[in-house]
C-alpha cells in the first residue's frame, strides 16, 4: 500500500546514483590516502608514525609553515590587487573597462604554470629583464623563493577577487550609500560601515578561493620556489619515485593539506552565512567621473595591474616565436619551436583535447542532473550532497592524483596507466563547478514551469528535458566551455597519473620547463592559450555577459 | 453529483500542521474557490490535488476514481499558475499545443483545438509570438488556454490574477468565469482576494490555519457568515465585544435574546448596514441605538465612508449615494443605529449564534 501511494520520483534515483558516484570516485580513493597515512610503511601496522614525523622533521614542519605563508601571501596579494582594481573600475569612469576586464580574464584562464615559467624567463637567474637591467647597472634579486611564489600567486589569482568584488560592488544600491550620507555619515565612514559590509561576503568568498588555489598549486612553488617547499610539493616528491617513495608520508601530508583546506572553507562559510544580504536594486550604481591627475593615476594603476597580470601569457606567445637552436634561444624570430612541437610532441595536444572533451561531456551530463537536485529537491540528502561537492573542489590536484593512483592501482578496479584515470580525476575535480552553476541558473527559472509541463501530462524527467534544459542551455554550454578550459589546463592531478603515452599539454609543458626546453614550452603554452581563449570567447558569446560565464 | 472529493486530508511541514483534516465535495462543473490568508493551507491543498505534494493522511477522488497515489502527469488536471509559468522558449501556439503533443494528438486535431481555444481566450494574431513579447495579462491567457485545451478533468488555478494590475485583473476575471461556464470544467480557484472570490465562485471554502471555516455560496458567506473568521475575512465588519448570560446579552445598554451559552460574545455589523441619524432622532425599533460622534469622514465618490466613535468603540459606516446635504461633518454628534437583523454574533469558539430583539 505504501508503495502504491507514493510514486517513486525518478530524481530519487538520480540522487542515489550521485551518492554512489561520489562514493566511488571521491570517498573510496580518498580513503586510500587516509588509511595509507595511518599505516607504518615498514611494519604495516596501524600507527600515527607519519603524523609524528611531520611534527618531528624540520623539512615537514617548514613545509606546513610555508604552505600557510604561500596561502595567506597569495590571498593577501590577490585581495589587495583585486579589490583595488574592482573599486577603481566599479566606482570611477575608466576608459576601456571592457579591455581591462578581458585582460583580467585572460590572466585568469592562462595556464597557471605558464605564469611561473614566464616570470623565470623574465626575472630568473638568467632572466631577460634582469640581465637587461644588470647591463645598465641595476641589480635585482632573482625571482626565486618565497616572494616569487607570492608574487606569482597574487598576479595569477587576483582576477577571481576582482570579478567577484566588482559584481558585488555593482549590486550595491547607491540609494543605500546616499541614505547613509544623508543621515550624516562622512564618506570614509560610510565606506567602512555600509559599503564594505555589503561586499564583504564576495571578498571573503574570493579570498578563500585564492587561498585554496594557492596552497593547492604545485607547479609554481616547484618551478619558482627553489628551496621553498610546501605540502603539495613535498607530497608529490615523496610519492613521485615508485621505489624510493614514501606513500605513507605522502598520504599524511596530503591528508593534512585536505584538512587545512576544509577547515578554512568551514570557517569562511560560517563567517559569511550570517552576512549575506538581499537587496532590491532599483538604481544601478553610477561610476563617478574623474579628471586630471587623479584620473591619470587611476588609469595608470588599473592598466598596470592587468598588464602585469597578462605578462606571462604575452611572454609565452612572444618566446614561442623566437628563433631557437636546440634548446637555446637565438636573436630573431622563427617557427622552429612550433615545428618541433608538431614533429615531436603532437600526441599531448591530441590527448589534451580528447581527455578534456570526454571529461566535459561527463561533467555536463552529471553536473546538470546534480545541479537540478541541488536547486529543486531541497532536503537533507541534497544539502549533504551540496556540502560534499565542496570536497573535490578544494582537494588539491596532487592529492587527488595520489588518491586515484593508490586506490586504482590494485584490484578490484585497475585504471592506472590508462587515459580513463586522468579523465575521471578531471571529471570529479571539476564536477562541483558545473553542478553549482547549473543550480544557480535553475534557481532563476521558476519551478512552476516544470510543474506546468507535468500537469500537461509530461512525465517528470521528460518535463525536465523539454522545458528546463532548453531554458538553461546557454548557461550549460557556457559552463561546459569553462569546464573545458579548466580541464585542458589541469596539471597537478595529470602529472601524478600520466604515463608516457597519456601525457597532456600541461604535463608536457611542465616537463619541458624542467628540462630547460623553453622554446617547446612556449609553443605548447601558446597553443594551449589559443585553445583556452577560443573556448572562453565562445562561452562569453553564449552567456551573453562576461562575468556570468565565470561566476 | 460530486466530482472531486477530498476526504480528511492532512499535511504537515516540519511539524507544522498546514492542513488539519480537510473534507470537501465539489460538484461536476462547479467553480469552487479556496479563499484565505497566506499560510492558511489553500495552496497546499491545491498542490495535493495536482499531485505535486503527497498528503500525510486522507484521500483524493476525482470522477469516482481515487487519484492521490497517481503521479501528477497522469492525473489529467489542468493548472494555471500565479507566475503564468508559460514556457519562455516556445511560441504561444507551441505553448498551448504542449499538452496535446504530450498526449500524441494528431496534428490536424491539434491545429483545430489550438485555433479554437486561441479565439476563446482572445489571443488571435499573437500565436507566433514568444512569451517575452506579451503583456502579463496575455501571458496568463496563454497559461489559461494551455490548461484548458487538454480538456482536463479538473482545472486548478493558483492565484492566477494576483500578478496583474487592477484593470487587467477585472477583465481577465470575467473572461475566466465565462470560459469556465462555457466549457463546464470543474474548477478549483485559489485566492486571498475576497472580492475576486465573491465575483467568480459558485461556492467558496473560507480557510484559516489549515481548517475549512465555512463552505458556501458567495451570498451565504457574505450574508450569513457561519464563523467569526469568515465574517471578518469576507467583506469588512466592525466587531463589538460583549457577553451572554442566561440567554441574554447587552449591547449599548439594550438587551437582546440569544441562543448562545454563557460566555464572551462578539457581535459584528457590516458598514453598509449601519445607519446614522441626527442627534435626538426617534429611536427605531429592532435596532441597537448608540449616541456618538463622527470621528472621520472619507469621500469615495459613490460612497462616503465614516467612522463613528461610540462608547463601544469606533464603528465603521458606509453611506451609499449620499445626499450632499446629509454627509455628516467630522466632529458632529450623531445617533448610530445598528439593526439587529444585520448583527452577526459569534460565541467564544467563533461559531455563529442567533440574536433577536
Amino acid at each position: 500500500m505504501t508503495l502504491l501511494r507514493r510514486p517513486l520520483d525518478p530524481w530519487a534515483l538520480v540522487l542515489m546514483a550521485s551518492w554512489a558516484l561520489l562514493a566511488a570516485l571521491l570517498f573510496w580513493p580518498l580513503s586510500a590516502i587516509f588509511s595509507a597515512s595511518l599505516v607504518d610503511n615498514d611494519t604495516g601496522q596501524l600507527s600515527l608514525v607519519h603524523y609524528r614525523e611531520i611534527l618531528e622533521t624540520r623539512a615537514f614542519r617548514r613545509a606546513v609553515v610555508n604552505t600557510f605563508i604561500a596561502g595567506f601571501g597569495g590571498m593577501a596579494g590577490s585581495v589587495i590587487i583585486g579589490v583595488t582594481l574592482a573599486v577603481i573600475t566599479a566606482r570611477y569612469r575608466i576608459a576601456g573597462k571592457q579591455t581591462i576586464q578581458t585582460l583580467a580574464i585572460l590572466a585568469l584562464v592562462s595556464p597557471p604554470f605558464i605564469g611561473a615559467y614566464a616570470w623565470i624567463v623574465l626575472f630568473g637567474a638568467n632572466g631577460v629583464v634582469r640581465n637587461g637591467l644588470a647591463s645598465i647597472g641595476v641589480t635585482m634579486p632573482a625571482i626565486y623563493g618565497v616572494w616569487g611564489v607570492i608574487l606569482v600567486f597574487s598576479m595569477k589569482f587576483f582576477p577571481h577577487v576582482y570579478l567577484l568584488t566588482s559584481a558585488a560592488l555593482n549590486a550595491v544600491n547607491p540609494s543605500v550609500e546616499e541614505a547613509a550620507e544623508s543621515l550624516g555619515m562622512p564618506p570614509w565612514q560610510r565606506l567602512l560601515k555600509v559599503t564594505l559590509p555589503l561586499i564583504l561576503p564576495a571578498i571573503t568568498a574570493s579570498a578563500l578561493l585564492t587561498f585554496v588555489l594557492s596552497i593547492a598549486d604545485f607547479g609554481t612553488p616547484r618551478l619558482i620556489g627553489r628551496d621553498f617547499n610546501v605540502l603539495a610539493t613535498e607530497a608529490f616528491t615523496l610519492f613521485g619515485s615508485e621505489l624510493g617513495g614514501n606513500p605513507g608520508m605522502a598520504s599524511a601530508l596530503s591528508t593534512l593539506l585536505i584538512v587545512i583546506s576544509l577547515a578554512l572553507v568551514a570557517l569562511q562559510r560560517r563567517a559569511v552565512s550570517r552576512n549575506v544580504y538581499g537587496g532590491n536594486l532599483v538604481k544601478r550604481p553610477e561610476p563617478r567621473p574623474v579628471s586630471g591627475l587623479k584620473s591619470l593615476a587611476l588609469h595608470g594603476l588599473a592598466y598596470l595591474i592587468v598588464f602585469i597580470g597578462t605578462i606571462p601569457a604575452l611572454t609565452a606567445v612572444i618566446f614561442s616565436f623566437r628563433k631557437t637552436h636546440g634548446p637555446v634561444f637565438h636573436p630573431g624570430f622563427g617557427l622552429q619551436s612550433y615545428e618541433k612541437v608538431f614533429a615531436q610532441v603532437s600526441a599531448p595536444i591530441i590527448n589534451t583535447l580528447m581527455f578534456s572533451f570526454i571529461a566535459v561531456v561527463l561533467i555536463v551530463i552529471v553536473g546538470t542532473m546534480i545541479g537540478y537536485l541541488l536547486a529543486r529537491r531541497p532536503g537533507p540528502a541534497s544539502a549533504a550532497l551540496d556540502g560534499t561537492l565542496m570536497i573535490p573542489y578544494i582537494v588539491p590536484g596532487v592529492v587527488m592524483g595520489i588518491a586515484f593512483i593508490t586506490r586504482f592501482n590494485t584490484p578490484p578496479l585497475v585504471l592506472t596507466g590508462g587515459a580513463l584515470i586522468i579523465i575521471l580525476a578531471v571529471f570529479i575535480r571539476r564536477l562541483p563547478y558545473a553542478a553549482r552553476s547549473v543550480a544557480t541558473s535553475l534557481r532563476q527559472v521558476g519551478p512552476r514551469i516544470e510543474e506546468a509541463a507535468i500537469s500537461l501530462g509530461c512525465p517528470p524527467l521528460q518535463a525536465f528535458f523539454r522545458t528546463i534544459v532548453p531554458l538553461i542551455m546557454p548557461g550549460i554550454l557556457a559552463g561546459a566551455l569553462m569546464s573545458l578550459v579548466t580541464a585542458m589546463n589541469e596539471l597537478s592531478s595529470s602529472l601524478v597519473l600520466y604515463v608516457g603515452g597519456t601525457a597532456t599539454m600541461p604535463v608536457r609543458i611542465y616537463l619541458a620547463v624542467l628540462d630547460g626546453e623553453y622554446g617547446v614550452a612556449s609553443a605548447l603554452a601558446s597553443i594551449l592559450l589559443a585553445l583556452t581563449a577560443a573556448a572562453v570567447l565562445l562561452a562569453f558569446r553564449l552567456a551573453g555577459r562576461k562575468d556570468a560565464a565565470l561566476l | 453529483m460530486s466530482d472531486l472529493r477530498i476526504v480528511a486530508v492532512e499535511k504537515a511541514f516540519a511539524g507544522v500542521r498546514v492542513l488539519q483534516g480537510i473534507t470537501l465535495d465539489i460538484a461536476s462543473g462547479e467553480f469552487f474557490t479556496l479563499l484565505g490568508p497566506s499560510g492558511c493551507g489553500k495552496t497546499t491543498l491545491m498542490r495535493i490535488a495536482a499531485g505535486f505534494l503527497t498528503q500525510d493522511a486522507g484521500e483524493v477522488h476525482l470522477g469516482g476514481e481515487r487519484i492521490d497515489f497517481k503521479p501528477a502527469h497522469t492525473r489529467d488536471i489542468g493548472m494555471v499558475f500565479q507566475d503564468y509559468a508559460v514556457f519562455p522558449h516556445l511560441s504561444v501556439a507551441d505553448n498551448i499545443a504542449f499538452g496535446l503533443r504530450t498526449r500524441k494528438v494528431g496534428k490536424a486535431e491539434i491545429d483545430r483545438r489550438v485555433a479554437e481555444i486561441v479565439d476563446m481566450v482572445r489571443l488571435g494574431g499573437l500565436t507566433e509570438r514568444l512569451p517575452s513579447e506579451l503583456s502579463g495579462g496575455q501571458q496568463q491567457r496563454v497559461g489559461l488556454a494551455r490548461a484548458m485545451v487538454i480538456r482536463p478533468k479538473l482545472l486548478l488555478m493558483d492565484e492566477p490574477l494576483s500578478n496583474l494590475d487592477a484593470k487587467l485583473r477585472l477583465e481577465l476575471r470575467d473572461d475566466i468565469r465565462a470560459l469556465q461556464r462555457k466549457l463546464g470544467v470543474t474548477t478549483i480557484y485559489v485566492t486571498h482576494d475576497q472580492e475576486e472570490a465573491l465575483a467568480v465562485s459558485d461556492r467558496i471554502c473560507v480557510m484559516n490555519g489549515g481548517i475549512a471555516e465555512q463552505v458556501g455560496t458567495p451570498t451565504e458567506i457574505y450574508r450569513r457568515p457561519a464563523r467569526r473568521f469568515a465574517a471578518g475575512f469576507v467583506g469588512s465588519m466592525t466587531f463589538l465585544t460583549t457577553g451572554a448570560t442566561g440567554g441574554a446579552l447587552t449591547l449599548g445598554g439594550q438587551t437582546l435574546r440569544t441562543s448562545a451559552a454563557d460566555g464572551a460574545i462578539t457581535c459584528g455589523i457590516r458598514p453598509e448596514h449601519v445607519r446614522i441619524l441626527a442627534v435626538g432622532a426617534a429611536i427605531p425599533a429592532g435596532a441597537i441605538t448608540l449616541d456618538g460622534r463622527i470621528a472621520r469622514v472619507t469621500f469615495l465618490g459613490p460612497h462616503v465612508s465614516c467612522v463613528a466613535s461610540t462608547d463601544l468603540g469606533p464603528i465603521a459606516c458606509l453611506l451609499s449615494d449620499a445626499d450632499p446635504g446629509l454627509i455628516p461633518a467630522e466632529g458632529a454628534g450623531a445617533r448610530i443605529v445598528l439593526p439587529v437583523a444585520h448583527l452577526h454574533c459569534f460565541d467564544a469558539s467563533g461559531t455563529r449564534c442567533e440574536v433577536t430583539p
